[in-house]
């Protein structure tokens, strides 16, 4: 893939460096096509094969395009004792995927992260955009506010489909 | 540079800081202050402060530990102490700065404490609070203060002077100053780390290299983070330090990637480390060099074991080999490599700037020095603590946490998170070192610390942990593989309920195989969570699996409405929601009535534990779950008529049963043995049946027409012969009532007889018990019982009579040994009664009735008292201290005492067991007395109890007693609550997103007070019904699909 040559370029023939390789491919294009991860073999100088093998070994990498708005549920321990599994539950009703999914449209991935390592105000939702530094923490948690985060970031997402109208 | 010239440059730089005359803002911006909220603040401040025209500097800071007051700012104006304000909003920020840096008002209702030299009128200081007098911060004692971006602020705060100091020992030197300091590696296994370090100097192979292990992926667990974030300099040094001391020339940083802000500041301290000569070549201008090396985790839990650490940097999929070889002879790119954790590394530098001994006296014989743990779960206070090794489970729990949350009961906590255990509340004083946690079956893990309480089940605990190993095992040795899919599948049937006796053998064995024959650490700790939770939480299993009971009501398969579980009857009240949500709320009294032949006393009188645990109450406030019962009672009642046309049930046997006492208990008891099909008879002394509700409770509680009304629903639909104005005993013996042939007796006589204080000066006519005076008033006498009346006591009958006094004109002044926030009564209750005009005098205890010459009462002579710290007595409350030598009196006129009802059997001319306090002895489980066939229940056996409580007590007299009668075997009745129809939730209407609970309407007190009808009026129809809409319908959830 013609994009990645620039970001590849350090990594040539550094067989060892298949993680970080893999970390900017996928900054750079939110997933790792079947694609970028033969590009990735063949500048580290490795087995496609190989580097699948770690791509699905770590929680970090997809294999699929991911949404516009991911929003991370964690289920760390004191989350999960603070009632996140309800609060899954919810935005999975309220967007209608499954965690670890992207809606048709690609407007939201929802997923989970094993702990989020802000366990004194559990529980918590991460939100990120793609394209917006940075990302937003929100802590105490509830089902109510769940929803109206979604209400929220839905709201700009028409806002500005009727903008580019 | 050497450190003379650094620390020279720091320090002027700090005294200007600190010192100068410009004021200093800090505001906590780890990761965990910036999720409440700092970033609004610190925008909101830096706003401010431009109007302000001053020189202001802002420090963005990491976390100081108490995560639970975040957003936290400091404030320091020159030549004051810092002060800290808690829970900081943009608004109160704008408050705090105007009123402090301007006015010079410090705020102490918004402040927490100061830091520093001198003091400020009502403001503590900050490190003598309860959460943080029993730490000791070593390796946090920079977080909060010093500016993890900036190297001259930690420099200033003796940054790199145990580097320095170690620069001029011998490398073998510095080993042994660690290895006297008694440090173990705090990732959790706790192998001694100057032994590691010498392990890896002498090794053969070159280069050697460090590995700094901050993947911290215990779910639970962040004291990494906070380190990292806070001071990350000082994990840095360390690894310089050993670098130095094991003759390593590299050094790798392993780090989350979901640390983005630890990645930033570790990023930006190697940059600014190598402008001033602590990274590189000749450090501090001796010939030691070293690089670092920042690595970013790609998430994967497993990488906590070292060799997978080692695998996941070289490019591999991170999963972990057999050792021997150990990392010190072979480990990355198979040289000798040393890997300590953010916690073991940070501990270094202070241990060579203070001497090996001075860490080596904190702690316990074999565990030495502080650890950092983050306090989560259910504790009032949240965050991460820094404690000396030793420090008990309940130090933590009740004077560093506070406690738990709503009033709950502490149950467990789980340390070492997937791969430690539970430490049941019990072993509460159980000392947080690594021998003994390991003896009690967990492990000092890294720091994870997660308090649970009552509403946390263990069983989903445990198979909660199981889903977190079974996912991240990396599938490479088949017991960790196969083990932990096989044990989650057994946990998984359990809690839904399909577990069977044998599943409990099954699962301590396959934990105990999976320790046992597994390649890595975490197939050989995953087994802990269900080894501890079945050794010290095994009745849980055993409900789960015989009785199909989750008593925390958290698996949802069996228990599918908290509000269901928690109500002692069983109402159905998710479906009796949902109708009234459709408007059917005859249908609604209907589903009621299955489980309560009260609905209405129930809905006016319920202390509503259902509300308690009702899901809502997460999100915003409880659904009125009881307001919601009465209105649909009230509805039929106003009509007077029942729309479903009930007749009773025919006589199925002939067994005559006979029920003595016609209050709840008894005429619950008889309602349900009456539908079975049984002759029952209901004799009560009185000429009307009712009980308690019917002889002392007041009119404006529950007016006595609609406790007619049931009684006669009782009679007349259900066909219960009820014979007032027959008192056992007088008119009929109970030997008299064997020989007419009842079968079965349940005595239900209640507990009337009022216990007495014996307080001196308690004879003569103006001391009365609130009993007697209550009893009156229902009677119809409406005379005021004394100008200025004090209540002695705070039940229900207390309450009640300084309410009834007070309508009859009487100054009312309760008088209670404890806090206003410790009375047992709910908020709304509570300020009904004050606005009623009743006094309260607390901290005080009655001593004596002081009484002038003629013999009237002059005054309630008490003591006052004080609440001990921080013990809990045997109710979870603060003990209450009388304090020597005080003394205070209350005016009275009258006084009035209630402070408990002992039952009264001597009108019954029959002899049977009785306890102390003249409660019947029975049989716990049959409810039978000593004599065949004669059963109690309620007041009687229990002493006073809620209406609800006293209803299933005659539910269960009734279960037992046809059982009895049967020849059957009777078990606790055990009922899996669910829902009796599956209604799908009524459409939502416009506007409903934002309807609250509507604070049940209570008539104004002026208005009140002059007469005895209702508080209050209950709700309106459309109230009700948005009300029902609010149910989230947890009982209508699809249910989980599980792999």
């Amino acid at each position: 893939m013609k994009e990645l040559e620039g970001i590849l370029m350090p990594f040539k023939r550094k067989s060892q460096q298949t993680i970080p390789a893999l970390q900017a491919v996928q900054e750079k294009l939110g997933y790792l096509p079947k694609e970028a991860i033969e590009d990735v073999a063949q500048t580290l100088g490795l087995p496609a094969g190989e580097v699948y093998g770690v791509v699905t070994f770590y929680a970090q990498f997809r294999l699929k395009p991911i949404g516009k708005h991911i929003i991370t549920v964690c289920r760390g321990t004191a989350c999960h004792v603070s009632g996140s599994l309800g609060i899954l539950k919810e935005l999975e009703r309220i967007l209608g995927i499954c965690a670890g999914e992207t809606d048709e449209k690609r407007e939201f991935t929802l997923q989970t992260v094993a702990c989020f390592g802000a366990c004194a105000i559990a529980p918590i939702t991460v939100i990120e955009t793609l394209g917006v530094p940075g990302r937003k923490v929100h802590g105490y948690m509830s089902k109510v506010k769940a929803a109206d985060l979604v209400d929220a970031i839905k709201g700009e997402i028409t806002e500005e489909a009727a903008q580019a109208v | 540079m050497t450190i003379e010239k650094l620390q020279l440059r720091a320090q002027k730089k700090w005294k200007e800081t600190e010192e100068g005359s410009r004021l200093l803002i800090r505001v906590g911006a780890a990761t965990c202050g910036l999720a409440a909220g700092a970033g609004e603040v610190i925008e909101a401040i830096e706003k401010e402060v431009n109007t302000l025209h001053g020189d202001v500097t802002i420090l963005h800071v990491g976390c100081i530990g108490c995560c639970y007051a975040e957003p936290l700012v400091d404030i320091k104006k020159p030549g004051k102490p810092r002060i800290m304000y808690r829970n900081v909003t943009p608004d109160t920020v704008r408050e705090i700065i105007k009123d402090y840096v301007v006015d010079n008002n410090p705020r102490p209702d918004l402040a927490m404490g100061t830091i520093g030299n001198g003091e400020v009128d009502d403001i503590p200081t900050f490190f003598d609070l309860p959460y943080y007098k029993p730490q000791v911060r070593l390796i946090t004692e920079n977080c909060g203060t010093i500016d993890p971006r900036d190297i001259d602020q930690y420099i200033a705060n003796g940054g790199f002077e145990g580097l320095n100091k170690a620069l001029s020992m011998k490398p073998e030197e510095v080993i042994v100053a660690v290895k006297t300091s008694g440090l173990r590696g705090r990732g959790g296994a706790g192998f001694p780390t100057g032994l590691k370090w010498d392990f890896c100097r002498k090794a053969h192979g070159s280069p050697k290299y460090l590995i700094c292990n901050a993947d911290e992926g215990d779910p639970g667990a962040f004291m990494d983070r906070s380190v990292l974030e806070g001071d990350c300099y000082r994990v840095l040094e360390g690894m310089l330090i050993g670098g130095y001391a094991i003759g390593a020339s590299e050094g790798y940083i392993y780090c989350r990637a979901e640390y983005p802000l630890a990645v930033e500041l570790i990023t930006n301290a190697i940059d600014q480390m190598k402008k001033d000569g602590l990274v590189g070549d000749a450090i501090l201008g001796s010939d030691f060099s070293f690089q670092f090396h920042l690595f970013l985790g790609a998430g994967a839990f497993v990488c906590g074991e070292e060799t997978a650490l080692i695998n996941s940097i070289m490019g591999k999929a991170g999963r972990p080999r057999p050792r021997p070889p150990f990392p010190a002879e072979s480990g990355l790119f198979g040289k000798p490599t040393n890997i300590n954790n953010v916690e073991t590394w940070g501990n270094v530098p202070w241990i060579l700037r203070h001497g090996a001994d001075a860490f080596a006296s904190y702690g316990t014989a074999k565990s030495k020095g502080t650890k950092t743990l983050s306090l989560t779960g259910k504790v009032q206070r949240t965050g991460l603590i820094e404690v000396p090794m030793g420090i008990t489970i309940n130090e933590i729990v009740y004077e560093i946490g506070g406690g738990m949350k709503d009033n709950a009961e502490f149950k467990a906590v789980q340390t070492g998170g997937p791969s430690g255990g539970s430490i049941p509340y019990y072993l509460g004083d159980t000392p947080v070192d690594y021998e003994t946690l390991t003896a009690l079956g967990t492990i000092m893990g890294s720091g994870g610390l997660v308090a649970m309480d009552d509403r946390t089940c263990m069983v989903d605990m445990a198979r909660y942990f199981l889903e977190f190993t079974r996912s991240e095992s990396c599938g490479q040795c088949t017991p960790c593989r196969e083990g932990t899919k096989q044990m989650y599948r057994i946990l998984n049937r359990i809690c839904k309920g399909e577990g069977k006796p044998e599943d409990i053998p099954l699962l301590k064995e396959m934990s105990e195989i999976v320790i046992d024959s597994s390649l890595c650490g975490l197939g050989q700790t995953l087994g802990k969570t269900p080894l501890t939770t079945l050794s010290y939480f095994l009745e849980e299993y055993e409900e789960h699996i015989n009785k199909k009971y989750c008593r925390a009501r958290i698996c949802k398969r069996l228990s599918p409405a908290p509000c269901q579980a928690a109500c002692p009857v069983g109402i159905d009240v998710p479906t009796y929601n949902a109708l009234i949500a459709r408007g059917r709320f005859d249908d609604a009294l209907e589903v009621i009535r299955e489980d309560n032949p009260f609905p209405a006393v129930s809905g006016w009188m319920c202390p509503h534990p259902c509300e308690k645990d009702c899901v809502r109450s997460e999100t915003d406030t409880a659904i009125s779950i009881c307001a919601l019962k009465r209105f649909v009672a009230d509805h039929e009642l106003k009509r007077g008529i029942r729309r479903k046309v009930v007749t009773p049930n025919p006589i199925l046997y002939e067994e005559k049963i006979a029920i003595i006492g016609a209050g709840l208990t008894g005429l619950s008891a008889a309602h349900d043995l009456r539908k079975e099909g049984y002759p029952v008879t209901v004799f009560e002394s009185r000429p009307f049946a009712g009980g308690m509700l019917q002889i002392a409770v007041p009119d404006y509680k529950i007016p006595p027409h609609i406790v007619d009304y049931e009684t006669r629903v009782i009679e007349r639909d259900v066909g219960v012969e009820i014979r007032t104005n027959v008192t056992i005993g007088k008119d009929v013996t109970i030997e008299g009532l064997k020989q007419q042939g009842y079968k079965a007796l349940l005595i239900a006589t209640g507990a009337h007889k009022p216990v007495d204080l014996k307080l001196p000066g308690s004879e003569g006519k103006d001391y009365i018990h609130a009993i007697e005076f209550l009893k009156r008033v229902k009677a119809g006498s409406r005379e005021k019982p004394g100008d200025v009346v004090v209540v002695i006591g705070f039940d229900h009958t207390a309450i009640d009579a300084a309410r009834t006094a007070v309508r009859l004109g009487s100054k009312v002044t309760i008088i209670y040994p404890r806090s206003r926030d410790q009375l047992p009564f709910k908020e709304d209750i509570l300020k009904e009664v004050e606005d009623e005009h009743i006094t309260f005098q607390y901290l005080a205890l009655p001593t004596e009735i002081v009484r002038r010459r003629d013999g009237s009462i002059e005054a309630v002579k008490c003591r006052h008292t004080e609440l001990q710290e921080p013990y809990l007595d045997t109710t979870g409350r603060r003990r209450v201290l009388p304090i020597e030598d005080s003394e205070l009196f209350v005016p009275a006129t009258t006084v009035m005492v209630s402070i408990g009802m002992e039952s009264d059997l001597s009108g019954l001319s029959y002899n049977l067991p009785t306890n102390e306090l003249g409660l019947i002895i029975t049989d716990p489980v049959t409810l039978e007395t000593s004599e065949k066939g004669i059963f109690a229940a309620g007041d009687a056996v229990t002493g006073p109890a809620t209406i609800i409580e006293a209803i299933a007590a005659g539910q269960k007299a009734a279960a037992s007693m046809r059982c009895y009668l049967r020849e059957e075997e009777f078990t606790e009745p055990y009922k899996l609550v669910k829902p009796r129809m599956r209604i799908a939730p009524a459409e939502s209407e416009e506007g409903m997103e934002t309807f609250q609970r509507p604070d049940e309407l209570v008539r104004a007190p002026e208005e009140r007070l002059l007469d005895f009808d209702a508080v209050r009026p209950g709700l309106t129809e459309t109230l009700a019904v948005c009300e029902a809409k609010r149910c989230l319908r947890c009982d209508y959830e699809e249910e989980e699909e599980v792999k």
